[in-house]
């Protein structure tokens, strides 16, 4: 077992006040946390951090520590005193869970820290995990039975930070939106004692997909249409996450106009709707035939795309 | 590796079950009530969160842990990370859909 210096991590002096600590912790904690950091190994330096806070923000575990911690050099080969902790009160739970091999022997479950001692019992609730599951949006729409696989930080003999996996199936059902969060009660890390398992919390993420965008359960699609399907009107297929449907496009529908396909959306109580944006497409103007058509209109057609604009609109050199 | 199967919870806990449930005193899970993190429903004559809001708490209790921040840093620090992770998701699919800018 090495011997962790705990001033290092934090980057304090051993004389630090308690609001130099509290202060260094909050700065490593912005730059290490998870959620927010930007950092490699971010968790692992994270659990790091937060051990070294547990043991110098608290005062009997800090002056137990600094008298220990005089001698060695940190990652020297170490062993805690056949006396050690002796004096000192109880204090609170050994940690959040997770921490080294070096905390756990100085300050975990069994050291006069761990609260454990004549007659008393320590039960503590499990840590609730938090998860993501991706899903297309075929699977959000459909549902059905998924197998994930989590996996959670724990501290192995040697101190170092590993990663634990298992699998899990869950049932997803049809319509979850994006964002959507399903509790597997139970399913977290184990308590201590008589404390029960943490929860694990299931999010949902939809992954963006290349032809819907999706809004909660509303998506929308971008609907490319011939200049003579808007003009005239028609019936073109549309897809649908459910499948190709007909859509009917009224004479004179305007290029950006945006059409509802009722309850076309995901699933649900009430089920969303598809939105259908049309995007008017040119057919390619690379045959002297279709030149032709396009200058017909151009002498036939009275129109100016540009009248609302305002202002010398008329074609000019730069 | 083991396989359980689990199904998803009915979706609501009762209220009185909450500080049980995540292992602190009832009246620190009222103060992300009255901080308007989430809010109770009301169920015949119980008031009960959804499994969302109840994992919103749960992070929040977290996060004020980690970052050693009061509740109402970390209850803004809850809803501003799903601000952002919802903003993300939404452009990267914009993206997918027009094409990333150059």
């Amino acid at each position: 077992m090495q011997f962790k210096d705990y001033y290092e991590v934090l980057g304090v002096g051993r004389d630090a006040k308690a609001e130099d600590i509290k202060r260094a912790y909050r700065r490593l904690a912005r730059k290490y946390h998870p959620d927010v950091s930007k950092e490699p190994n971010a968790e692992e330096r994270f659990k790091e951090v937060q051990e070294a806070y547990e043991v110098l923000k608290d005062p009997e575990k800090r002056a137990a520590y600094d008298q220990l911690g005089r001698d060695y050099r940190p990652g020297q080969d170490f062993r805690p005193p056949p006396d050690w902790g002796q004096g000192f009160e109880f204090s609170g739970p050994g940690g959040a869970g997770g921490f080294s091999d070096f905390f756990e022997q100085l300050f975990g479950q069994g050291s006069p820290f761990g609260g454990r001692g004549p007659g008393r019992q320590f039960d503590v609730r499990g840590e609730d995990h938090h998860a993501q599951i991706d899903l297309s949006l075929e699977q959000a729409y459909a549902g059905g039975t998924h197998t994930i696989g989590l996996q959670h930080p724990e501290t192995g003999r040697d101190g170092r930070v590993e990663l634990r996996s298992r699998q899990l199936m869950v049932r997803i059902p049809a319509g979850v939106t994006d964002g959507q969060v399903i509790r597997l009660a139970g399913q977290g890390a184990p308590g201590v004692g008589r404390g029960g398992r943490g929860d694990l919390y299931l999010k949902v993420a939809l992954r963006p997909h290349p032809l819907f965008v999706v809004d909660r359960r509303d998506v929308t699609l971008t609907l490319p249409v011939a200049p003579w399907e808007a003009a005239l009107g028609g019936v073109v297929p549309v897809p649908t996450p459910g499948g190709t449907v007909e859509l009917r496009l009224p004479p004179n529908s305007r290029a950006g106009q945006k059409l509802r396909l009722k309850g076309r959306g995901l699933p649900g109580t009430p089920p969303g709707d598809q939105y259908v944006v049309l995007q008017v497409v040119l057919p390619p103007a690379e045959t002297p035939a279709a030149r032709e058509l396009f200058e017909r209109m151009r002498r036939e057609l009275p129109f100016d795309p540009r009248a609302n604009l305002g202002g010398a609109h008329a074609t000019h050199k730069a | 590796m083991p396989r359980t199967r689990h199904e998803p919870d009915p979706g609501t806990i009762a209220f009185e079950d909450l500080g049980e449930a995540l292992g602190v005193e009832a009246t620190v899970v009222m103060e992300y009530v009255e901080l308007g993190l989430v809010h109770p429903c009301q169920q015949a004559t119980s008031r009960t969160l959804t499994a969302a809001d109840v994992a919103r708490v749960s992070r929040a209790l977290r996060l004020a842990r980690e970052f050693d921040v009061h509740a109402a840093a970390a209850a803004m620090l809850v809803e501003l990370l799903e601000e952002r992770d919802a903003l993300r998701r939404r452009v990267a699919c914009l993206e997918q859909v027009a094409g990333t800018p150059a």
